[in-house]
């Protein structure tokens, strides 16, 4: 931002591949896919940006997260990656940040055990939609407490997994991490009740059509994660291709029956299916 | 924010040493100057003091923001803030387009001065505005458009042709 602040207001002329990268990634999220790739392609300057700012612009645009440290509680609010502020929050005072503040959603991360009370506390605040939680200080009280608060969405840490997960399930939106190994991933994935689907014409290879290229993207820290290559395809040929994917392709996974339901476009790339519970 | 503290006035001095009056209530708009307020303890005190220097803005941005401020400050929170309207930029207001009819360096000096000062509808509707200007246009007319250079050398503005060709209609 330093870098740029003599621009403004000034008499000289601020190119758009000259902002900020935060900016442009602003720009980038407010265009469709087609009008960003253009964009992208216009110069070498926009094109390092797009691609610098990519897991940016596809992942949310506001992240709070808490921090339970030291005995303290921090919360840091970041903004299009960027620290907007970051400050202790006593612990007299933490449950009214929650439940009066504007933001959705709260990531918690737990660094070490946190204490039954204070979590207790945390799990009745409805603006917490997703739980971080480190399996090792899962013991019995916690998982009681958990049972008994039922937030709306709990996510888990890779080798949590556990027949206790499924009791989770029947009230939670569950979702693991995972970073391993395919195996674990596989594991995770029964338990899962997100699944993202990546459309990624940009990945298309000379010669390929249709062709649905399958990968758990383990690396990337987020849910079971399906590549399609759509480059040729119709919306009606990608609807279609995406179906039968859920209704067979997966199905070896979850074992059958299992429905999904397109929650909504995550983006113009990204779809989101959350799995039909099991009622 | 008490009452009190709602009807003061707080001074913010521009870059280029302009003084400007802002009414608290209008100024709160700015995310940036409500944190400094709060966390320098000076959000009810009657009077503010000395001016908040606002080092990145000139004064003739500087006005732009408050007056864009003073035309907002009563609207009403907005509500949804899904992914769709963070889409959407056939939504600007008749008000905001003619604020926004300013020339590409102006436009662009108010976005950086949105950022800095964390005033999110201004930020908002300025980045749609840029999002505008690009919709529909190719890459060669978003070049004109924003006198951006060229630098791609031919064998990769072959590569991205190639590429591109998939999301041309």
């Amino acid at each position: 931002m330093m870098l740029f602040s003599r621009f403004i207001g000034k008499e000289e002329e601020l190119p758009i591949n000259k902002l900020p990268p935060e900016i442009l990634g602003i720009i980038f999220s407010k265009l469709e896919y087609k009008d960003a790739q253009k964009l992208k392609n216009s110069s070498t300057s926009l094109l390092n940006a797009y691609k610098s700012e990519r897991r940016m612009i596809d992942g949310p645009d506001c992240d709070a997260h808490v921090y339970y440290k030291n005995k303290e509680l921090r919360l840091v609010i970041t903004i299009w990656r960027k620290i907007r502020w970051t400050r202790t929050i006593p612990l007299n005072q933490w449950k009214s940040y929650f439940q009066n503040a504007k933001c959705g959603t709260f990531d918690m991360t737990v660094d070490e055990e946190i204490p039954l009370e204070i979590l207790k506390n945390i799990l009745c605040c409805k603006s917490i939609r997703v739980f971080d939680c480190f399996g090792k200080s899962m013991n019995q009280m916690t998982i009681d407490l958990i049972a008994k608060y039922q937030p709306k969405s709990f996510k888990f840490i890779e080798n949590d997994w556990s027949s206790q997960m499924l009791e989770f399930t029947k009230y939670s939106i569950v979702t693991v991490e995972c970073s391993k190994n395919v195996d674990d991933v596989f594991e995770a994935m029964k338990f899962t009740y997100n699944l993202i689907i990546s459309l990624k014409p940009e990945s298309y290879e000379k010669n390929e059509h249709s062709l649905i290229k399958l990968k758990y993207n383990i690396d990337d820290k987020y849910k079971p994660h399906f590549v399609f290559n759509f480059a040729r395809d119709t919306k009606e040929q990608q609807v279609e291709l995406i179906e039968n994917f859920l209704e067979n392709s997966v199905s070896n996974i979850y074992g059958a029956g299992v429905k999904w339901q397109l929650i909504n476009g995550y983006n113009d790339v990204h779809l989101l299916y959350m799995r039909v519970p099991n009622v | 924010m008490t009452d009190a503290a709602q009807e003061r006035s707080i001074k913010l001095l521009s870059s280029d040493n302009e003084t400007f009056q802002v009414p608290r209530n209008v100024i709160r708009l700015s995310n940036t100057i409500n944190t400094l307020l709060q966390d320098l303890g000076l959000d009810d005190e009657e009077d503010a003091g000395d001016a908040i220097p606002v080092q990145n803005v000139t004064s003739t941005i500087l006005k732009k923001v408050i007056a864009w401020c003073q035309h907002h400050h009563e609207d009403p929170v907005a509500a949804d803030d899904s992914d769709s309207r963070e889409k959407r930029t056939d939504d600007i207001s008749s008000w905001d387009v003619e604020f926004l009819k300013v020339d590409q360096g102006t436009l662009f000096e108010l976005i950086l001065a949105a950022n800095y000062l964390d005033i999110k509808g201004l930020l908002d509707v300025s980045c749609k505005t840029v999002a505008n200007m690009i919709k529909g246009k190719s890459p060669e007319e978003i070049r004109r458009t924003f006198n951006i250079k060229n630098d791609f050398t031919p064998e990769e503005e072959e590569q991205i042709r190639k590429e591109n060709a998939w999301c041309e209609d």
